[in-house]
């Protein structure tokens, strides 16, 4: 009896004095447990960086456990297709792929290009920051918005758009109706709180973000708020984009003075736009601009999309042209240009005026400097309306890749 | 008769209860396992990482420091965050769960409440007043020593808030728990325009920001809550029966401010050195007014992406 006592004692001592490392394995034991739930079985788990018990345990309580079998198991592992060096195989944060395409496929927007590589860079190599990456993309259609929010997925996650980490809601087609603007932001919340756990690096687009009804995007801008975590659910490594229209004119009106000054299209920085963009958007209407986003300055980058040239539009055309494996020359893609302005000159836009006109009113070589408001045709993007006139008579390639 | 001495041995003698429990603790959550309150580290937080307000530190480390000294304090600490955007209300009060829990913000005893997510329609705020009270009670019940965050007191309903006047007060009763130990934030932007006018004035004076005093504000930001009708706190009860603690104004930052957050981000990134992106960022910003541009219109919000942009 008395040895049991002192037996006891000396292990509630030893306790005291950490010899059996009682917190310590009890930290391992956490750890491997929502280990094993998180990753296997796929449960619902926040990573919680401050939470010790998250945390690999330090101490290596498996030092003496030969290094074979350890990589073995690990092989074992990673043949079943679960090892990633982003540690999540849906995502692949692929920065030089990103700039690349940015620096090929894009046509004269020198300012998106620098400004999405540079917030997506600093962002995805900047583990702690401390709220959701939110751009907000300004142009009128046709500029390249979509075509950007693409090439970002498409670089980000292993399934591009079509990844379960990316998640596009264009407002005219998702929340049409005005009197059920409640519904759509329970929706709205649901939808996001739903991805954003089972990806925690969720991209959401948001497409014609100015026809949003207002109070839409005050649901959800807690999520992307400074907030450590809201309801359980941690929203920081995630990425919302806003394409838009607002404040096209003043981008346009800036570009157009540029222009008529002489100076270079690349001279233009973002000071420029950037002070003007965010005034603009102020003061427009709509649910989008008045929402919290702006004075809550939630908003990360204003990045401005600059209208497209003569020569853009060229270069977009010999791409749809390379995209179908035709070949083309020069004379060919100056028609289809052409073409294009023909078709803006006879439908009279809001702002911008004709340009073209001016141009030869200025006597300049039309084909270098002809500044065109390429307003799109009803296929929303200058490609689709390349591509569109392709197809037209007597612009038919020349010859085609055998 | 060993076996009796030993038990009153076990019983009495401090270091071994203490064995016990650490035991204890190391394999459960409880609210009074978590709760490893560190004022220490608290201070050394709020003096390292807050900039420009020197009244927030002053008043936040004093009162939760006193706060918590007393085993069974009189009545539940309220305190209220008043100042503009961007200058540091919600990272104190995320401060304060980080360390007074052991499990930080995640902690299932640190409540943080955003109306615009769980209060948002504002024809329910009868149901949302019970929810409220109830969500309220019954964690008290489970932890006194909770800490309930309220952001954005300005989005709230008016009369909303008003359902937990009797918990803010002495004398209430609560059972199973003593409702006094918990503590209670509430963060707005209301009373921004006199907490911006005194630093104007007072920097237009050319005095040095550390000689606002609290006094001067208190009874200005109370007044200007309690008649601003967008305020949750809008001819509230909680004001008039002086319910609340203190009110904790922050100031508005200064560019000088600005490029200390800058530069703390920096060296967090590994780029100490770079004191062309701290200017390039701090001449970025946004300052109003728009003579004299002494304070910054967002703060630090958008610091950390603005160092992406120029690093």
């Amino acid at each position: 009896m008395s040895t049991r006592c002192f037996l006891l004692l000396l292990w509630a001592v030893s306790a005291q004095a950490d010899f059996f490392h009682f917190d310590s394995i009890s930290n391992v034991s956490t750890y491997y447990f929502n280990y094993i739930y998180c990753n296997i079985w796929e449960g619902e788990c926040q990573p919680n960086q401050d939470d010790a018990t998250q945390q690999v345990p330090t101490r290596d309580i498996w030092a003496g456990f030969p290094q074979d079998y350890m990589s073995l198991l690990h092989q074992w592992y990673c043949s079943l297709g679960q090892c990633c060096e982003s540690g999540d195989c849906r995502i692949t944060n692929n920065i030089t792929g990103l700039a690349r395409d940015l620096q090929t496929k894009l046509h004269g927007q020198h300012l998106a290009e620098s400004v999405v590589l540079k917030a997506i860079q600093g962002f995805i190599n900047n583990p702690e920051s401390n709220k959701p990456l939110t751009l907000s993309f300004h142009g009128w259609s046709g500029t390249g918005k979509n075509f950007v929010a693409r090439i970002i997925a498409d670089n980000l996650y292993r399934d591009g758009v079509k990844s379960e980490c990316v998640r596009l809601f264009i407002a005219p087609f998702h929340f049409p109706h005005a009197r059920l603007v409640d519904t759509y932001k329970g929706q709205l919340r649901e939808a996001i709180r739903d991805m954003v756990l089972r990806c925690p690096q969720t991209l959401f687009i948001f497409d014609e973000a100015e026809k949003l009804h207002p109070g839409l995007i005050d649901a959800i801008k807690p999520f992307m708020d400074h907030y450590d975590n809201v309801d359980g659910v941690s929203y920081r490594r995630a990425i919302f984009l806003f394409l838009s229209n607002i404040g096209g004119a003043t981008i346009n009106d800036v570009a157009l003075d540029f222009w008529h000054s002489g100076q270079n299209r690349e001279d233009i920085g973002m000071e420029d736009l950037e002070h003007r963009l965010r005034a603009e958007t102020m003061e427009s209407q709509g649910g989008f601009a008045q929402s919290e986003l702006m004075s809550g300055h939630l908003i990360d980058f204003f990045v401005p999309f600059l209208p497209l040239e003569y020569r853009h539009i060229k270069l977009c055309a010999r791409d749809a042209y390379a995209a179908r494996g035709l070949e083309t020359d020069e004379a060919t893609l100056d028609e289809v240009a052409k073409a294009m302005l023909v078709r803006r000159k006879q439908r009279d836009g809001p702002g911008g005026g004709v340009p073209s006109q001016k141009a030869r009113h200025q006597g300049r070589s039309r084909i270098r400097r002809q500044s065109s408001v390429t307003q799109p045709a009803e296929t929303g993007s200058v490609t689709g309306s390349v591509a569109a006139l392709l197809h037209l008579p007597g612009l038919n390639p020349v010859k085609t890749k055998g | 008769m060993l076996a009796r001495l030993f038990v009153l041995f076990s019983f009495f003698c401090n270091p071994v209860c203490c064995v016990f429990q650490k035991l204890y603790c190391t394999i459960s959550d409880s609210c009074d396992c978590d709760f490893k309150p560190n004022i220490r580290d608290l201070e050394w937080d709020l003096y390292k990482n807050v900039y420009g307000q020197h009244l927030a530190q002053d008043i936040v480390s004093e009162e939760v420091a006193r706060f918590l000294h007393n085993k069974s304090p009189s009545r539940p600490l309220v305190l209220s965050f008043h100042g503009s955007s961007g200058t540091g209300k919600t990272l104190v009060s995320s401060m304060l769960g980080n360390h007074l829990y052991g499990s930080a913000m995640s902690s299932p005893y640190v409540h943080q409440f955003v109306p615009t997510l769980h209060f948002p329609l504002p024809h329910r705020v009868k149901q949302y007043r019970e929810e409220l009270k109830d969500w309220v009670q019954g964690n008290l019940t489970e932890c006194a020593r909770s800490v309930f965050i309220f952001d954005e007191m300005e989005k709230m309903p008016p009369g909303l808030i008003d359902v937990l006047e009797p918990l803010l007060g002495p004398s209430h009763v609560v059972f199973r728990t003593n409702y006094r130990k918990a503590i209670y934030v509430f963060i707005s932007t209301a009373g921004e325009e006199v907490i911006n006018k005194v630093a104007l004035e007072n920097r237009q004076a050319g005095r040095e920001r550390e000689e606002i005093k609290l006094d001067d504000l208190q009874e200005a930001i109370a007044q200007a809550v309690y008649n601003n009708n967008t305020s949750g706190l809008f001819q509230s009860n909680i004001i008039q029966q002086k319910l609340i603690t203190r009110f904790v104004p922050f100031l508005p930052l200064s560019r000088y401010h600005v490029e200390r957050c800058v530069h703390s981000q920096l060296c967090q990134r590994g780029s100490c050195s770079r004191n062309d992106v701290v200017e390039a960022v701090g001449g970025d910003m946004i300052y109003t007014p728009s003579k004299g541009k002494y304070f910054s219109s967002t703060g630090c919000k958008t610091v950390p992406a603005k160092i992406n942009f120029f690093l």
